[in-house]
């Protein structure tokens, strides 16, 4: 008796998971609108049929925004945007939230991909190098894809059909960050001045562009000045203590240049610990605190990417896209604004 | 003999002493300035914070993972309690009743058979949610209301030097000259021999965490007051530079033995070798080298110097036995 009960046991959990595996292959295996595939039906590996497959007005209106990570302050504005932006366009946005993992970016991404929810995706990429297969796998599908970075970071050599490339000009940031500085020992300093730059840690994208473009910039608008030392920005804290201890060896700083607002921020703190007057500060970030300190004066400059055009730019570039995911995407650029006491 | 048990109990001094006069003469003469010890000082304080509560956890055989996600829940809930126009005392009592609580929540679970370790990274999890759902995502900025304990200087001597200094003074005075305080270092040496002594060594357990959280709190506001800016992400690196202050400072990780003051110690030496560099201006990657390599080659010495000490008073007993001499 208790034999034939376990038998029967085993051959009802057998069905429930054969059940189960034929429904999640089916679902697996469907299109956006939950229709189950056929043998008949053309592998996913072939492009040019999955498109037919999957023709634009049977894609959802829902985004999937991919962000860095949620804790980073920018990203959780971004997302709010997006969320803001889309929503008032009549789209559904899902927000993800990888956590500066490349590996769960990319299966967070996929999941959502390959479940035929996602009508476009958004994605910020950590390690551009990882995606280049989610890339392909969303030409196949005919979702049209917004990335950061330009096709030669995914592997591609041009522009690519129904992915859009949104790239940030480090190159123009760093160089208007060396302007404003220069412009600023100019007005201020008479062209002479110690300065300090505090730069994005090691591994940080576009750092090298932006530190060469801040450097070049700074010598042809206040040439002959030097700059006596760099420090790693890693957080307010640690540049307000790397600052006070580099005004120990260069007490005569008068010009602090920073890569992100952190470390002007940092820079600020020191200053005002060690009771030293600090007549130019610029960087390149721009959040709430930092244009307050420009507008009161504390601060020269802050170059800022406009994040906020941004978004609504590559979201109306991603609804465009979606009319027809099989036409090139066009290749975008983060707007950049300068904004100084004079403006 | 004398000399061997010295440089066990007092190594980390000679260490630090070392590290001051390499970089007195190398950084000469910007290095070996009052102001420069001040701002050294002043770099050990938030971290030598961080240590201490790490410290008494780990003495008492209880290390607590949580810190730098109590560390962000205690600031944003100050800096909530501050941007909407509460009373600032308020906003530091309630941000540190708050760590209290976490690490009395921690010690209580953890007394229930489940793993201190594991229940502190799922604590960890919990506050740095918190403290991101509290600030939206987002951070608390122009917290002025908090220089006078942030950047503002008393006697020349920055707040979180004082600060700093009167959390070591207490642990020290309770660690060593309190029954509650011996009795927390026993349970970390052996909980069981405790127990058959009589004494609650659960209480004493829950009590560090108390105290591991407190610490971890009061770091996360002093932080919160010395950058004016409430911030909800926890950073792990906070963790990292305390086990690094504290593993420096010879502090058992089997629970036991420690030393508050040695603990001061490891982190000033941590914030000296920055300081140096920075002074220098060698690329900061090699501050972070020169402090793995520094704790490796103490974490060696101490092994040693332990080893060789155990022999000796070996021989010598073996000696006593032998010559019937004491």
């Amino acid at each position: 008796m208790s034999m034939t009960r376990h038998s029967l046991k085993r051959s009802l959990l057998a069905v429930g998971a054969a059940t189960t595996l034929v429904i999640l292959t089916a679902c697996s295996s469907s299109d956006g609108t939950g229709e189950a595939s056929t043998s008949a039906e053309p592998s996913a590996t072939e492009p040019a049929a999955m498109e037919s497959e999957a023709p634009a007005s049977d894609l959802p209106k829902t985004l999937v925004f991919a962000p860095l990570a949620l804790s980073i302050p920018a990203m959780q504005g971004l997302s709010d945007g997006v969320s803001g932006y889309g929503g008032s366009q009549g789209w559904e946005v899902i927000v993800q939230d990888p956590k500066l993992d490349p590996a769960t970016q990319v299966q967070q991404v996929t999941e959502v991909l390959e479940s035929g929810r996602a009508g476009a995706l958004w994605i910020i990429a950590i390690a551009p190098a990882s995606m280049t297969d989610v890339l392909h796998a969303a030409q196949e599908k005919g979702v049209p894809v917004l990335i950061n970075g330009v096709p030669a970071d995914y592997g591609f050599d041009g522009p690519q059909a129904g992915i859009t490339f949104d790239t940030i000009d480090y190159e123009a940031g760093g160089a208007a960050l060396g302007e404003q500085t220069g412009m600023c020992i100019n007005e201020k300093l008479g062209g002479e001045a110690t300065i300090i730059y505090g730069a994005s840690p090691a591994g940080t994208a576009g750092k090298e562009e932006s530190d060469a473009a801040f450097l070049e910039a700074l010598e042809a608008t206040a040439p002959g000045v030097e700059v006596v030392q760099t420090w790693d920005i890693t957080d307010r804290a640690a540049s307000q203590t790397d600052v006070g201890s580099i005004l120990q060896a260069h007490p005569e700083v008068d010009v602090v240049a920073a890569a992100n607002d952190e470390g002007a921020l940092g820079a600020i703190g020191a200053f005002k610990a060690a009771g030293k007057d600090l007549p130019c500060v610029t960087d390149f970030g721009g959040n709430d605190e930092v244009l307050g300190l420009v507008e009161a004066g504390t601060m020269y400059a802050t170059v800022a990417l406009q994040f906020e055009e941004d978004m609504i730019q590559s979201f109306d570039t991603l609804a465009e896209m979606q009319m027809d995911p099989t036409a090139v995407g066009p290749e975008l650029t983060v707007p950049l604004k300068v904004t100084n006491a004079a403006s | 003999m004398r000399g061997l048990i010295f440089l066990r109990d007092r190594g980390i001094f000679v260490l630090w002493i070392l590290i001051i006069a390499v970089f007195a003469v190398w950084a000469n003469p910007y290095f070996a300035t009052l102001n420069n010890a001040i701002l050294v000082a002043n770099a050990a304080a938030i971290s030598a914070i961080f240590a201490a509560g790490v410290a008494v956890g780990i003495i008492c055989g209880a290390l607590d993972l949580s810190i730098p996600g109590v560390a962000a829940l205690s600031s944003c809930i100050a800096g909530w309690m501050i941007t909407t126009g509460l009373p600032v005392w308020l906003a530091l009592v309630v941000g540190i009743v708050t760590g209290a609580l976490v690490g009395f929540v921690n010690g209580v679970i953890s007394l229930r058979g489940f793993n201190p370790i594991i229940v502190t990274i799922a604590m960890l999890s919990i506050t740095s949610a918190a403290a991101s759902i509290i600030a939206g995502g987002y951070t608390f900025p122009g917290l002025t209301q908090l220089d006078f304990m942030g950047t503002q200087r008393y006697l020349g001597i920055p707040a979180p030097v004082w600060i700093t200094a009167g959390v070591f003074l207490v642990g020290t005075v309770f660690l060593t000259k309190t029954r509650d305080g011996i009795r927390l270092m026993a349970v970390g040496g052996s909980a069981e021999a405790v127990r058959r002594s009589g004494i609650h060594s659960d209480r004493y357990k829950v009590l560090a965490f108390v105290i591991s959280s407190t610490c971890a709190a009061l770091g996360g506001l002093v932080t919160t007051a010395t950058v004016t800016e409430a911030n909800p992400s926890a950073s792990p690196a906070l963790i990292f530079t305390a086990l690094t202050a504290v593993a420096l400072a010879g502090v058992s990780l089997v629970g036991g033995r420690g030393s508050l003051p040695r603990v001061l110690v490891g982190a000033l030496v941590l914030a000296t070798i920055a300081n140096g560099l920075t002074i220098k201006g060698v690329q900061p990657y090699w501050a972070t080298g020169v402090t793995g390599v520094l704790l490796i080659g103490s974490l060696a010495l101490e092994r040693w110097v332990t080893a060789s000490v155990s022999r000796r008073l070996m021989a010598t007993a073996q000696a006593s036995v032998h010559t019937g001499t004491r």
